[in-house]
């Protein structure tokens, strides 16, 4: 699906507001792959991620109305379902949602390698991976928002609903945390990084 | 006044993903002309987002059908505000719709592989939920006499609750005592249990009470409903 323009986006909610099926249909197709991969990468469950789409999707349909524009499309859209994740997630592993900046267990260990430095191979992209699934929650939302959502530090913070100055900590804290995992696994740092 | 190291570097990963102001940019390139450090976590941070992408485009996609429930749950929501009277079919549902969804979670979350005899247990023990309950809800109410037995009716409210596998029993017998709850009956096929509450079910708030606090320790109570 061709990539859509904010204002565009605006449009169909406020379409959708007035009870439009197409527009609202429109704004499933465009948001369905990212939402959904979204949604997976918080929550590691296609079930719970689909039911998760769904719900965000209904929340749309239901609170066009409410939209004034104020927020990017995007973002609040993404705001939606940010939410959604989270509070499933309270109930399932509350331990990761909690789990804040100042909160680095045993992780830290800043005199390690880079952990991009580490992918140059299958294996190492996999340990990246199962790294990523162990940090906190609202640490591992502002990594996929900032590397695959494309979202800026403001935008990020209006989608969390906190200041800008703790998307940025989060991020310091996410790599830290990076760091500290692929460490403790005994990775070390390539010369002359990735290529 | 330019930024110092630390700023820039907190402002890399916008800078990779390219959403910086005018300014911020322009500040972060000239910073990057003199320092080599934030040159290497460019590339870090750069080979970092290739992973992050490479792992998003190899995600599982949702249902193709996803479209047409997302219109049939709008339309039974839209159906039940304009005639309230109607319950939706999860509301009608009740427990049996609470417990399809865990069930569904539980096969979700068990670890890979699962025994076929188990997926048949499984299978099993709903369909006999499912008909048991069918059966009640469209049968007759008994017909009582005078002279026969009194009709049993529950005196203490009941939950089913599915422990944790790695529960211990001490962590167990504490949860209980939390909710002064009492072991009446089970474990079934899928590890359900009966418990018993020291009060009237008809005590509801008090009971819905009791399983939000067991729903407070995930790493013992897998299961709590009513």
């Amino acid at each position: 699906m061709a990539e859509t323009t904010a204002d565009q986006e605006a449009a169909w909610i406020r379409q959708v507001a007035e009870g439009s099926r197409e527009a609202f249909e429109q704004i499933f197709h465009a948001y369905k792959p990212r939402l959904f991969r979204y949604l997976f990468r918080l929550t590691a469950d296609p079930a719970a991620s689909e039911e998760l789409l769904s719900d965000v999707i209904v929340a749309v349909w239901k609170g066009a109305k409410t939209y004034r524009g104020e927020a990017k499309p995007s973002t609040w859209i993404f705001g939606i379902a940010h939410h959604k994740a989270i509070n499933l997630l309270r109930k399932r592993r509350p331990e990761m949602v909690e789990l804040e900046d100042n909160d680095l267990q045993e992780l830290e260990d800043t005199q390690q390698a880079r952990p991009e430095d580490l992918i140059i191979q299958k294996e190492l992209k996999e340990k990246i991976e199962q790294a990523l699934l162990r940090l906190s929650v609202s640490h591992r939302a502002v990594i996929e928002m900032t590397f695959y959502q494309g979202f800026s530090c403001q935008e990020i913070a209006e989608i969390l609903g906190c200041p800008v100055s703790t998307v940025k900590t989060r991020m310091f804290y996410a790599r830290r945390q990076l760091q500290g995992i692929l460490g403790k696994w005994g990775e070390g740092t390539p010369k002359g990084g990735i290529r | 006044m330019t930024m110092e190291h630390r700023e820039v570097l907190t402002l890399l990963p916008w800078y990779i993903n390219e959403t910086l102001t005018d300014l911020e940019h322009q500040e972060v390139e000239g910073h990057l002309t003199d320092c080599a450090d934030c040159r290497r976590e460019i590339e870090s941070l750069k080979a970092l987002q290739q992973n992050i992408v490479e792992q998003n485009e190899a995600a599982p996609a949702p249902s193709p059908s996803l479209l047409t429930e997302i219109w049939e749950r709008i339309e039974e929501n839209e159906a039940a505000q304009s005639h309230p009277e109607q319950q939706t079919l999860r509301e009608k549902m009740g427990w049996i719709g609470r417990f399809h969804e865990w069930l569904g979670e539980f096969i979700s979350s068990v670890r890979q592989p699962f025994p076929q005899a188990a997926y048949a247990a499984i299978a099993a023990e709903f369909i006999l939920i499912v008909g048991l309950v069918g059966l009640l809800w469209t049968a007759p109410t008994r017909l009582t006499t005078l002279s026969g037995p009194a009709p049993q009716i529950e005196t203490q409210a009941r939950l089913t609750i599915a422990f944790h596998p790695e529960a211990t029993e001490l962590q167990i017998r504490n949860i209980l005592k939390k909710i002064d709850g009492v072991i009446v009956g089970g474990p079934s096929v899928l590890g359900l249990y009966q418990v018993e509450l020291k009060i009237p079910p008809q005590q509801t708030v008090e009971v819905e009470k009791r399983v939000k606090l067991l729903k407070q320790y995930p790493e013992v109570i897998r299961f709590a409903g009513i």
